[in-house]
């Protein structure tokens, strides 16, 4: 595929513990992105997301498996050359006043990535760059010499934006990037990064617990239990259609703003909570909660196999 | 005291003001809240960061933060618990009003099996005996939905998962068997499989112990399948309150149109309301949302708190805050605009 931005290729992350334990945190997730597309990623805590975006920035060191990154094998590179790449890949976090220096002014900050990145650029051509950049995430440009803690979450939020799209990325990796804001502030964030993703032809990787950030965000949806993959295409077929259990009761268990629906609601759609990653279930790890399952879960890892047009599903019985 | 009339309002609150004063000036958390909580109703609480919802309630409980200092009245059966002695406070909170708060860790002691939390609760406001006690623990465990309910009450607080806590703190507002409960974002730590799991135990309450419970949330859709009433908060006062399917259905007020306009548009099962205006016309692909940020507490707005965000503001809104219009049975709305027509009957403030 010529547009291929990302391939990551079965990804797995351990965090060792005392004896011979360790933490599954990734566990053989395999997908490829392609070039202005949004992939949603989705989950419940623990099962992976925050470890797996971590490891697309090679902020995290990956235990096995590969990243390419526009047909070149990161994991290849030397530091070097990794830092040269570092460009074209950016974040942005779940608090974004946790992720802003309090002791740097907004330009500092917005102008710290091209001083690391582009350091060939001269003075006035940074205080040029980061001074149209504040004006596209619609900041004034009084912001410029103002302190983090004078703003809100959402405009720190727009700050972080900047900060990640400065040295104008290919991919932005949004891990939570709505969750700490305010309802009424999170949709002009969600606004912001979609104009933003078709002005700098962006890819996302959208990472979100909220299905419905996730929906309106998304082109293609992967679900995550316990590190793996239970079922991953596109958006509409996965939302309106999910074959895997898990993604059915994701969907079944989120409220819905409308007493009408919710007076009919029966009862919750899964019993107990996600087990340990330490001693993950055999077999299919959703077993555990899984009303379907059968005496194959508990001995077979199911495959993430196709199951019609631009989507997959790892599960023994789907819907 | 344990029979109320059915008719009297279980709690009563009456013009409450809570400030904090602080280096940066004082802090108007609570700007004259009035409302009645009736017996085995369940009413939600919903508002933004900063709305005054969780304040308005540690106000009531008098749970405030050394700096802060509440004004005005809240009576729980007649009884005034603002500006309350301790003692007095003390025979209310966990008894007769029960609480559950977002962070089970944080409401939890650390040092002490679970089991011993939950007794304590009987044998302090109910002078049961501590054989006696244990057994309603376990039996309140179990009824929350715990299994092994015996051995848990051996276990302490860290050996148990997020919503096994969440569990507990339910058991524990719940053993002394208040009138009403109080929960204060209780599902906002917690994924959306195990909320849905401790929204059913506390709709449960409601339904099947004709309990009065307060669901404090920012998330429409956490209190839509539950309350029976809705408050709606912004910068520390009510903007609009009335049955829950009346304003789902037709909110009146600008800000709870916005806020569920903002809520819905991520939700395209919820539908909008029916008469759902946006105010502007949105480019495809974008989703409501409402311009600037919240205000800030230290220095309100002239005039009517919303004023700077609300896409319908005039001139009026710049001079008073607006008082409570009728718009309908057992509906109130704080806004100008209910003003014109023709009959919009002033509710007389307090």
């Amino acid at each position: 595929m010529s547009d291929q931005l990302l391939a990551a290729r079965h990804l797995r992350v351990l965090f060792p513990l005392k004896g011979d334990q360790a933490v599954h945190a990734v566990d053989d997730v395999s997908f490829s992105m392609r070039e202005r597309e949004t992939l949603g990623l989705v989950g419940e805590s623990g099962c992976g997301k925050s470890t797996l975006a971590r490891a697309i920035m090679h902020l995290q060191p990956l235990t096995s498996g590969q990243i390419i990154w526009r047909g070149v094998s990161l994991n290849a590179l030397k530091p070097r050359e990794l830092h040269d790449r570092r460009r074209e890949f950016q974040m942005i976090f779940q608090d974004p006043l946790a992720s802003l220096n309090p002791r740097m002014t907004v330009a500092t900050l917005v102008a710290e990535p091209l001083r690391a990145l582009r350091p060939n650029l001269r003075a006035e051509e940074v205080r040029d760059i980061v001074s149209n950049m504040i004006g596209r995430v619609g900041l004034e440009p009084s912001t410029l010499d103002r302190y983090p803690h004078e703003f809100s979450g959402g405009q720190c939020q727009r700050i972080s934006i900047a900060r990640a799209l400065v040295v104008d990325p290919k991919l932005l990796v949004c891990d939570e990037p709505v969750s700490a804001l305010d309802v009424s502030v999170q949709a002009q964030i969600l606004n912001l990064l979609k104009e933003l993703q078709a002005s700098h032809d962006l890819s996302l990787l959208f990472i979100s617990h909220d299905l419905s950030v996730v929906r309106h965000m998304s082109d293609r949806i992967m679900v995550l239990y316990l590190g793996r993959i239970m079922e991953f295409g596109s958006r509409d077929r996965l939302l309106d259609s999910p074959r895997h259990p898990y993604t059915r009761a994701l969907i079944s268990a989120a409220p819905i703003p409308n007493p009408e629906i919710e007076r009919t609601r029966r009862a919750p759609p899964l019993k107990g909570e996600v087990p340990s990653p330490i001693d993950p279930p055999s077999g299919c790890v959703f077993r555990t909660r899984c009303p379907k399952a059968a005496e194959r879960c508990t001995v077979d890892v199911p495959d993430l196999r196709p199951i019609g047009p631009g989507q997959n599903v790892a599960c023994h019985f789907p819907n | 005291m344990e029979n109320p009339s059915p008719l009297e309002p279980l709690l009563k609150v009456k013009d409450l003001h809570t400030k904090f004063t602080g280096p940066d000036g004082d802090v108007n958390a609570v700007n004259g809240v009035t409302f009645e909580i009736k017996a085995g109703e369940t009413v939600g609480v919903v508002g933004e960061s900063g709305s005054g919802k969780s304040q308005t309630f540690m106000s009531i409980l008098g749970l405030l933060a050394r700096n802060g200092v509440a004004s005005g009245s809240a009576e729980f059966h007649g009884e005034e618990l603002i500006g309350a002695s301790n003692r007095t406070l003390n025979k209310v909170r966990g008894r007769a009003i029960g609480t559950i708060f977002q962070d089970p860790m944080t409401s939890l002691n650390p040092y002490l099996p679970i089991g011993r939390q939950l007794t304590e609760m009987l044998t302090v406001h109910r002078k049961v005996k501590a054989k006696e006690a244990r057994y309603a623990a376990a039996q309140i465990l179990s009824t929350v939905g715990l299994p092994d309910p015996s051995a848990q009450l051996r276990r302490y607080p860290h050996q148990l998962s997020g919503g096994m806590r969440q569990r507990v703190m339910v058991a524990m507002a719940l053993i002394a068997d208040p009138e009403l409960l109080i929960a204060d974002e209780p599902t906002t730590a917690l994924d959306v499989t195990v909320q849905a799991q401790i929204l059913e135990l506390l709709r449960s309450v409601g339904r099947d112990r004709h309990r009065s419970v307060i669901l404090i949330s920012h998330d429409f859709g956490v209190v839509a399948g539950l309350a029976d009433r809705i408050l709606v908060m912004y910068a520390g006062a009510i903007v609009e309150q009335g049955p829950a399917a009346d304003l789902f259905r037709a909110p009146r007020h600008p800000y709870t149109r916005a806020l569920m306009a903002c809520t819905r548009g991520l939700d395209p099962e919820a539908g909008l309301p029916a008469d759902g205006d946006l105010a502007v016309e949105l480019p495809p692909g974008h989703l409501p949302s409402i311009p600037g940020q919240p205000p800030d507490l230290r220095r309100l707005p002239m005039g009517c708190a919303f004023q700077p965000r609300c896409a319908q503001a005039r001139a009026r809104c710049l001079l008073s805050a607006p008082e409570n219009y009728a718009v309908g049975p057992d509906r109130l709305s704080a806004c100008f605009l209910e003003r014109k027509g023709m009959a919009p009957k002033l509710v007389p403030s307090s």
